[in-house]
């Protein structure tokens, strides 16, 4: 069954990686507009959220349906060809916290 | 005041040609044969106080006045009859009417007119006869569209969507604030624009996010949790419950045979929608409209969440309806604006509800969206205002079944068509000859 996701659902997922981040001492750009300053560009798309703490960053794409690969595929390259940058895929709900196997999958 | 019949006939010819009639000899505005012959013509058409007009002597006077000559079914819709100045003074404003209305410019009208075949004369003069009701009163019901309840409509709203969309993000963080270790750190962390941001959207619906653990208390932050997430289930319910309705009503629009009016507003508050909501079922459900059974888009019952597919689906309708009406509110919105100059730039009737006489006015006298120029055919078209619900409805019954009345006046240099009974312009004609050359030179050479 494919997977898809509604804004709101999406738009809570991104809201609670990106404060459990901000908990955690990084440094945080997310797209909740009015919430977060949105992240830059890399490689043609924004990510959900990039969390910085000194010269790590991580890109977090929370999913939102199958029709996503490009996007992931473009963030998967982005980090593979930038040292310092991790990229992880979240596939809500998010109800749990950050390690959790099941609920993050780091590239 | 004209007081010869002789002026009055004179007057009304020059009306007719679009002469301007101010001139002190009339004839030498009007004739290009020998003065002579224009008024042994003239002498043959004028009887005492009596006219004898007929096809013969209008194409003289015509010719004599360096106009082509009539055709006989032109002649016969226009003059047949006329023996008098006061049925001939009539019959020109008739066909001045017409003339405006359908061409805005009166020497392309008779140019057009005068000389087309019987079946394209009849299928232009057409385009300006009366619509039988009962060809709308034939129409199945026009009952496709979902209803959504009066106090859940501003849901589909983007300001109450962000305002909900906030306050679920509020309570996400309330959720994760519940979930840290250290409390009193995590709020630290947010940032004080982020806090006031927080507090601000749970005050919108009566909650209180304290300044520090210990004021609220861990007790206090599950409480507020708890009590915030119901709050927030139940109006997430009934917002779905109205976009799944507003949605599905998108797709029946979409899907419609037909679409006769669209109805262009802004709706921001709860109020607007309550307002807008109201003064279409005011209009609609009027007598002297709802027997016809129109197809109307009403906005606030239609739902897309993208703002590119919106516009594009709202330009459809615009295209699609017959007659769009505007529903003026408090403020101007680029949005509805446009949706108003495109409609005029289509070559469309605007009905534009103000419900007070000062921006009644306005929209009558200043407003400059108040006239455009229809791009296919370079005829000024203007609005007609209204300031109640049933006079908008009177009005648009009047515009869809071709019911209108106008009267020609002329006023600061150029003539404009007035419908009689809001006093609107809905058409102008510049009384400038040069103006009026260079306009349609320059208009005709971008079109073709």
């Amino acid at each position: 069954m494919p997977l898809v996701v509604s804004n709101r659902e999406h738009d809570e997922a991104v809201m609670q990686y990106a404060l459990q981040y901000v908990f955690a001492g990084y440094d945080v750009r997310a797209r909740i507009e009015g919430w977060f300053e949105a992240p830059d560009y890399m490689n043609g798309y924004k990510p959900d959220i990039v969390a910085r703490k000194e010269d790590h960053f991580i890109i977090i794409e929370v999913k939102k349906g199958d029709a996503d690969w490009p996007k992931i595929s473009a963030f998967e390259l982005f980090a593979r060809d930038h040292g310092g940058f991790e990229f992880k895929v979240i596939v809500p709900p998010p109800a749990a916290p950050i390690n959790e196997e099941q609920r993050v999958h780091a590239h | 005041m004209p007081t010869s019949t002789r002026d009055r006939f004179l007057i009304a010819l020059s009306k007719f040609l679009g002469v301007s009639p101010s001139q002190p000899n009339p004839v030498l505005a009007l004739a290009v044969c020998p003065e002579w012959l224009f008024i042994e013509t003239l002498n043959e058409v004028l009887e005492g106080e009596s006219l004898r007009l007929d096809l013969e002597k209008f194409n003289r006077l015509m010719l004599n006045c360096g106009r082509r000559m009539a055709t006989s079914h032109f002649f016969d819709f226009f003059f047949a009859g006329v023996g008098s100045i006061e049925k001939f003074e009539a019959a020109v404003e008739s066909y001045r009417k017409k003339a405006v209305w359908l061409y805005g410019n009166f020497r392309y009208a008779y140019r057009l007119l005068a000389a087309a075949s019987k079946a394209d004369f009849d299928a232009e003069l057409a385009r300006a006869e009366r619509v039988d009701p009962a060809d709308y009163e034939a129409r199945e019901p026009f009952d496709d569209i979902e209803a959504i309840d009066l106090e859940d409509l501003d849901l589909l709203g983007y300001i109450s969507s962000s305002k909900i969309r906030d306050f679920d993000l509020a309570v996400s963080l309330l959720d994760q604030l519940g979930a840290a270790s250290d409390v009193e750190a995590a709020l630290s962390s947010l940032g004080a624009e982020r806090r006031q941001k927080a507090s601000n959207a749970l005050a919108e619906h009566g909650f209180r996010l304290a300044d520090s653990e210990k004021s609220m208390g861990r007790e206090g932050l599950d409480e507020l949790r708890r009590a915030a997430r119901a709050k927030l289930d139940e109006l997430v319910k009934r917002q779905d419950a109205a976009i799944a309705i507003g949605k599905r009503n998108t797709h029946r629009y979409l899907s419609l045979p037909h679409l006769d009016v669209y109805v262009a507003t802004s709706m921001r508050e709860k109020k607007d929608f309550a307002s807008q909501h109201k003064f279409i079922r005011g209009v609609f459900s009027n007598a002297s409209v709802s027997p016809l059974k129109l197809r109307f888009f009403d906005p606030t019952l239609s739902y897309v969440d993208d703002r590119i597919t919106k516009g594009l689906i709202e330009m459809l309708m615009l295209l699609r309806a017959q007659v769009t009406i505007y529903n003026a509110g408090v403020d101007d919105t680029f949005g509805k604006d446009s949706e108003v100059a495109a409609t005029l730039a289509q070559g469309k009737p605007v009905i534009v509800y103000a419900d007070n006489e000062k921006r009644a006015k306005m929209f009558r006298v200043d407003h400059p969206l108040g006239l455009q120029i229809s791009v296919n055919t370079g005829v000024a078209h203007g609005i007609i205002v209204v300031k109640t619900p049933e006079e908008c409805a009177e009005m648009l019954r009047k515009v869809i079944l071709r019911e209108l009345d106008f009267e020609i006046v002329h006023e600061g240099g150029n003539y404009k068509l007035r419908e009689t009974t809001t006093g609107s312009v809905v058409r102008v004609v510049s009384d400038d000859p040069f103006l009026t050359h260079s306009f349609w030179t320059y208009y005709h050479r971008q079109l073709s």
